[in-house]
Formats: C-alpha cells, sequence, structure tokens
C-alpha cells in the first residue's frame, strides 16, 4: 500500500468517525424505536408492552377489519384536510397583510407568528375556554348555548381549527420568507401593465410562493397527521369516537388498553401512510413548482 | 398617443431632501426624450412619478388632457421597460409578452397574433417557450421590450434598459431602439446614465443634476452649446477640458492667460463677451479634446498659429483604432486630446497642439453658467 493509499484511506475512516455521536443519537432516539414499533407489531404483549406471542400479521388482520380503525382513519383525513388549508390560508393571509411596511407591522407580524410560540396544550386551554358553554366567549358573542367540544357535529372542527391556529404561526414565517423572494420589480411592471390586484395576487404572488408553498404543504400535512396534545386536553377523542385521531388512537390502545401490539401495527400503517404522501408529493413536485 | 407635460414638479424624501425639483418639461408626441445625468439626479424618481409607481409631491402630470397625479398605473396607459427587466420568472416568454392583452381581457385569437408579430419584430420567436431562467441577458432585454410594445401605449417609459448588457449588445440594442421608435411613431421617455446612449437616441435631451434639469434641448445643441460647466463636461467622451485663467487685452485682441508661458486668443462671438464683462477676470475656459489638432490637421483648418499653441507632456497614448486619445500635463493641469492615431505624437514627449478656438467654451468662475447663454439670458430679460 502506497503512502497515498494509506492517506486516503485514513480520511474515509475519519470522516464515518464524525458521523457516530450523530447515528448514536439517532440510533437511540430514532431507528431503535422504529424497528422496535414493527418488531412489537407482530407480537402479542403483556401489560408492560414486552412481545409475548409472536402472532404474525394478525395485529394487521384485527386493525383492517375493524370499524374503529376505520373510523379513525376518516377523522384523520377530514381534520388533516381542515387543517392544512385552515392553517396555510391563514398563515397566507397574515404574510400577504404583512408584506408591506405599515406602521404598527411588528406587532402585527409578532401576532401573526405568535401561534408558533404557543405549546398545543396550552392552546387547546385557551380554547376549552374560549368555547366553554356558560362562560365562553363564542357562545356569548354568537348570542347561542352550543356545547362545542362535547357535541360530536362540532368537536372535530373545533380541535382543527385550533390546530390550524397552532400551526398558522410558523405558515406565516414560511410564506413572509417566500414573499420576500418575489422581486418586488415585477409588481411595478404588472401595475404599469395594468394589472389589478386580485390579477397580481393570482398571477404574481401565488406562482411566486409555489416552491415555498409546496414545503409548507408537505410540512403541514406530517404535523396535521401527528397532531395529539390538543384532542388529549379537548375532547380526548370523544364525545363517542368524533375526535379519536389515528395518533390518539395509538395512544389509547398503548397506554389505556395496553394493546401495545395494535398500537405498534397503527403507527406502523400511519407511517406508511405519511410516507406515501410525501413520496407522492415529491413527485408532484416538479410538475407543480414552476421555476 | 398623446403629448405629456409635467409643471412644477417636485418630490422630497424624508420632507427636506430634494429627489426632484420644480421640473417642467413638456414633451410633444412621439418624442424621443433621454433623462440623463449622474446617479440620484432624480432621472429614474421622475420616470417613476410618471408611471405612477412614485406619488408625486408637488406639481402636476398632464398625459394628453388629464391631469394624471392621482391616476393610478393600471389606468396611465403607459409601457415601461425596468433595468432588470423585470420578467415574470413563473411564465414564458410567450406568456410574459402576453400579460398586458390578458389582463385587459383581450381574444385569445388577437392576443396569439400580436405576440407572434412582436416576437418575429425582435427575433425572439424561437424563444416563446422557454421562461426567463433559460433566457440570455439579451434575451431577456428583447422579451421585455417586447412585453413594452405589444401594446400601442401612450407613451414608453425606459429605465436604464440597456445598462447590464455588454458593450457590443449595447451598441446594437442603440441601433433597434432608435429602429422601433420610428417604427412605432409613439413617444419614448428613456433615462440613462451613459451620455453615448443619450447622444445617439434622443431626439431631446435633458440634462439633469441633483433633481433639477440643467438643460433639455437636442443632442446637436447640448453637445455645441451646453449653457454651463456640468453639462459641458457631463455629455462628450473623453469630457471636456477645463482650465482656470485671467482674461486680458492685447492690442485689442482677447486673450486668456494661464500661467506665464500659455496664453490663448479667443475668437468669435466669445470675444466679445469677454471683451465687454470679464476683462482682468477669471473664467473657465473649456474645450473638447476633439478640438484639439496636431500640426499636421491644424495646418489644413488653417489654425496652426502660436497665439492657438498648446504645449504639454504626453503621458499615456490610448490608441482607439483610427484616432487616439492622448492624456497630457502641463503646470496648469491634466487634459486630453483625439487626435489622428497617425500623428508621430508618442507618450512620455513633449507634444505640440492647436486648441479650434471658434469651438471653445467660457464659463462663469461662480455661477458656471456658460457666458454666452448668460449673455443672451440677460439681452432677452432686457428686450422684455
Amino acid at each position: 500500500m502506497t503512502v497515498k493509499q494509506k492517506k486516503n484511506k485514513d480520511r474515509k475512516v475519519n470522516a464515518y468517525l464524525y458521523l457516530i455521536p450523530c447515528l448514536a443519537v439517532f440510533g437511540v432516539f430514532l431507528f431503535y424505536p422504529f424497528f422496535k414499533t414493527i418488531y412489537l407489531s407482530l407480537y402479542k404483549t403483556n401489560k408492560l408492552g414486552q412481545a409475548k406471542l409472536f402472532v404474525g400479521l394478525d395485529n394487521y388482520i384485527s386493525l383492517f377489519t375493524s370499524e374503529s380503525f376505520y373510523n379513525s382513519m376518516w377523522v384523520t383525513l377530514v381534520f388533516v384536510v381542515i387543517v392544512v388549508v385552515g392553517s396555510m390560508a391563514l398563515g397566507l393571509l397574515g404574510a400577504v397583510l404583512c408584506s408591506k411596511a405599515f406602521p404598527g407591522i411588528r406587532v402585527f407580524s409578532t401576532s401573526y407568528a405568535l401561534p408558533m410560540a404557543v405549546a398545543s396544550s396550552s392552546g387547546a386551554m385557551i380554547f376549552k375556554i374560549i368555547l366553554n358553554p356558560t362562560i365562553g366567549i363564542v357562545n356569548k358573542l354568537l348570542n347561542v348555548s352550543i356545547n362545542w367540544v362535547a357535541d360530536p357535529k362540532y368537536a372535530l372542527v373545533c380541535v382543527a381549527v385550533l390546530t390550524a391556529w397552532l400551526n398558522s404561526g410558523i405558515n406565516f414565517l414560511y410564506f413572509s420568507a417566500g414573499l420576500g423572494n418575489i422581486d418586488e420589480t415585477i409588481y411595478e411592471r404588472a401595475s404599469v401593465d395594468g394589472a389589478n390586484g386580485v390579477q397580481k395576487f393570482f398571477r404574481l404572488t401565488l406562482p411566486g410562493l409555489s416552491p415555498i408553498m409546496f414545503y409548507t404543504l408537505v410540512v403541514n400535512i406530517i404535523q396535521a397527521f401527528q397532531s395529539f396534545g390538543q384532542v388529549k386536553i379537548l375532547t380526548q377523542g370523544g364525545p363517542g369516537e368524533s375526535t379519536n385521531l389515528i395518533v390518539y388512537s395509538i395512544y389509547r390502545d398503548a397506554f389505556f388498553n395496553y394493546r401495545f401490539g395494535n398500537a405498534a401495527a397503527q403507527s406502523v400503517v400511519l407511517f406508511l401512510i405519511v410516507m406515501a404522501l410525501t413520496l407522492v408529493m415529491f413527485r408532484l413536485e416538479k410538475k407543480g413548482v414552476k421555476y | 398617443m398623446s403629448d405629456l407635460a409635467l409643471k412644477h414638479v417636485c418630490k422630497t424624501f424624508d420632507h427636506e431632501h430634494y429627489a426632484v425639483k420644480d421640473f417642467t418639461l413638456d414633451i410633444p408626441d412621439q418624442e424621443f426624450v433621454i433623462f440623463v445625468g449622474p446617479s440620484g439626479c432624480g432621472k429614474s424618481t421622475t420616470l417613476r412619478m410618471i408611471a405612477g409607481l412614485e406619488e408625486i409631491g408637488s406639481g402636476e402630470l398632464w398625459i394628453g388632457d388629464e391631469l394624471c397625479n392621482y391616476v393610478e398605473p393600471k389606468d396611465r396607459d403607459l409601457s415601461m421597460v425596468f433595468q432588470n427587466y423585470a420578467l415574470y420568472p413563473n411564465m414564458t416568454v410567450y406568456e410574459n409578452l402576453a400579460f398586458s392583452l390578458k389582463v385587459r381581457k383581450v381574444s385569445k385569437e388577437e392576443i396569439d397574433r400580436k405576440v407572434h408579430e412582436t416576437a418575429k419584430l425582435l427575433d425572439i420567436e424561437h424563444l416563446l417557450d422557454r421562461r426567463p431562467k433559460a433566457l440570455s441577458g439579451g434575451q431577456k432585454q428583447r422579451v421585455a421590450i417586447g412585453s413594452a410594445i405589444m401594446r400601442k401605449p401612450k407613451a414608453f417609459l425606459m429605465d436604464e434598459p440597456l445598462s447590464n448588457l455588454d458593450a457590443k449588445l449595447r451598441a446594437q440594442m442603440r441601433v433597434e431602439l432608435s429602429r422601433l421608435h420610428k417604427e412605432l411613431k409613439t413617444t419614448m421617455i428613456y433615462v440613462t446614465h451613459d451620455q453615448t446612449e443619450a447622444m445617439t437616441l434622443g431626439t431631446r435631451i435633458v440634462v439633469m443634476k441633483e433633481g433639477l434639469i440643467q438643460q433639455a434641448d437636442t443632442p446637436e445643441r447640448i453637445y455645441s452649446y451646453p449653457v454651463n460647466r456640468f453639462v459641458a463636461g457631463f455629455i462628450g467622451s473623453p469630457a471636456m477640458n477645463f482650465f482656470a485663467g485671467m482674461v486680458s487685452e492685447e492690442n485689442g485682441s482677447i486673450y486668456i492667460d494661464f500661467d506665464q508661458h500659455f496664453h490663448l486668443r479667443v475668437t468669435g462671438e466669445n470675444e466679445k463677451v469677454l471683451k465687454e464683462n470679464y476683462r482682468g477676470k477669471m473664467v473657465t475656459f473649456g474645450i473638447r479634446p476633439e478640438d484639439l489638432y496636431e500640426e499636421k490637421a491644424a495646418k489644413e483648418r488653417k489654425i496652426c498659429k502660436e497665439e492657438y499653441k498648446m504645449e504639454a507632456l504626453v503621458e499615456v497614448r490610448e490608441m482607439l483604432g483610427a484616432e487616439a486619445i492622448l492624456h497630457l500635463k502641463r503646470a496648469s493641469g491634466s487634459f486630453a486630446a483625439r487626435i489622428s492615431s497617425e500623428a508621430p505624437l508618442k507618450a512620455k514627449e513633449m507634444a505640440i497642439l492647436y486648441a479650434d478656438m471658434e469651438k471653445a467654451h467660457f464659463f462663469d468662475c461662480f455661477t458656471e453658467e456658460n457666458i454666452l447663454c448668460k449673455q443672451n439670458q440677460e439681452q432677452k430679460r432686457n428686450e422684455e
């Protein structure tokens, strides 16, 4: 082996050495739980969550024959749609309103970004008070007496709106950054060309945001699928199973019913859904993002 | 198509600093007006006020018979080409060209016809499916101009459209712009800091400095009769040479003395004015590099006389092809001369040149105004 070859080999080994700390953290907190979950999904477990009896795909079969699971999937789908549309619309609206300098803009942009800093459980507590049937401001303002979170008709929408608001903060930031990247002179040219505000928004602003819009969409969908804290505090999956989102269902199966195998199977299904969606969207990116 | 008029237009920033001050100008239909001046002289601000992208501080803007101070840019019926082209990055060249017609809800067939017509005119037909990212600087510039000429607006506004192009392309586009103006027969207002562009393109040049119009006139008159030292120095390349000197009279002739061994005899109209008002006073003498001649050329022009002679050391000789630029130095200052490249004058040697005093300019030392213009103004005032 020549000196040069030895040097090259040392360099390669060095590179891997630098990766070890990061890989160790990922290994302990990500890869190990991930493979353990797949492993558990093939077993029946005891109350401590230890694998006791290998059942193969039985957990998956019981999942796909359970009505509760399909309900969970449906509820999650509706929830994700409301949350993603709501949070992106709120974030975009805030960002567009704050894209021009005016007195007090800092106060407004801070308020629009603030939900980012609010923990989901704190947000849920605030909403619990706002939506309270007797003292809540919503009922007072609308002059109605609806038990928002205890009514199966409204509970899911309430949780979704709360989540949309919580997620809108980070979207506001993404969209503000995206708007900042659009060259101001194209708006000036559009003005001279004869375009009005609506035409400028739909023909320049929205296409200009398409790269960041795509990224925000992916992040929002993943985030919406993983919502948990607000459901736990506001509705505990109820009334009935009307807000039993898949993540809450996993939590309930694992820590209330001690069916860790079943919960693990649901986790794997959730993982597959999110992965499939992400892959599909990355495929679509090439068509949707124009420049 | 219509006339355009600016009346006492002012624009201040921070309520105190004037970007444009008392700008008054009538632009008749079909004129090619150039706003020229150094950076920060207010030329772009004026153009943006005309376009409606900048609010007019005070004064009036008339387009045709309409006062347009508060008319939205989209309703002014103007077209603009921006310095950075401002092409819509998400649209193809076709869509970029079609945009201004599309927002006006023109029929698809009409748009298609116009796009192809314009693309053919500018030789960009093969680029119609491309996005701006895939275009070179020159191609982008053509698309930007194409987008502007899609409609028949009341006026075209152009904000330094050639400044991002290389020298060769710029020269080529200058010719094309000139051709376009003749073909389209529409008013053009063009902003540049490049005096060559101003001289070659404009039918009228507006020279600006610190927000004020210095002179608004035809290129020929701006070159031959600059109203003040700033205009004289700004237009022309290399710039006009300036020397400070004292006016004296000897045997009935007027001379300008620069130092003990360097004086020139003043001729023509300047002589009369200097004799009347400036005897014994300091003035600034200005002569263009192209109005200095080496011996052979001076003989041909019959100016090879002792009283027009300038002697100086050649510091640098720049060869331009048919001509050469000499950078010369003498005690009273440095100056440049544009001479035939065949002239036997070399660097680091003494050169003898002769000034064509008929083409000399004299400026008041305090007001920096051209003494002839000052005289004319005073005459006019007296007549009134």
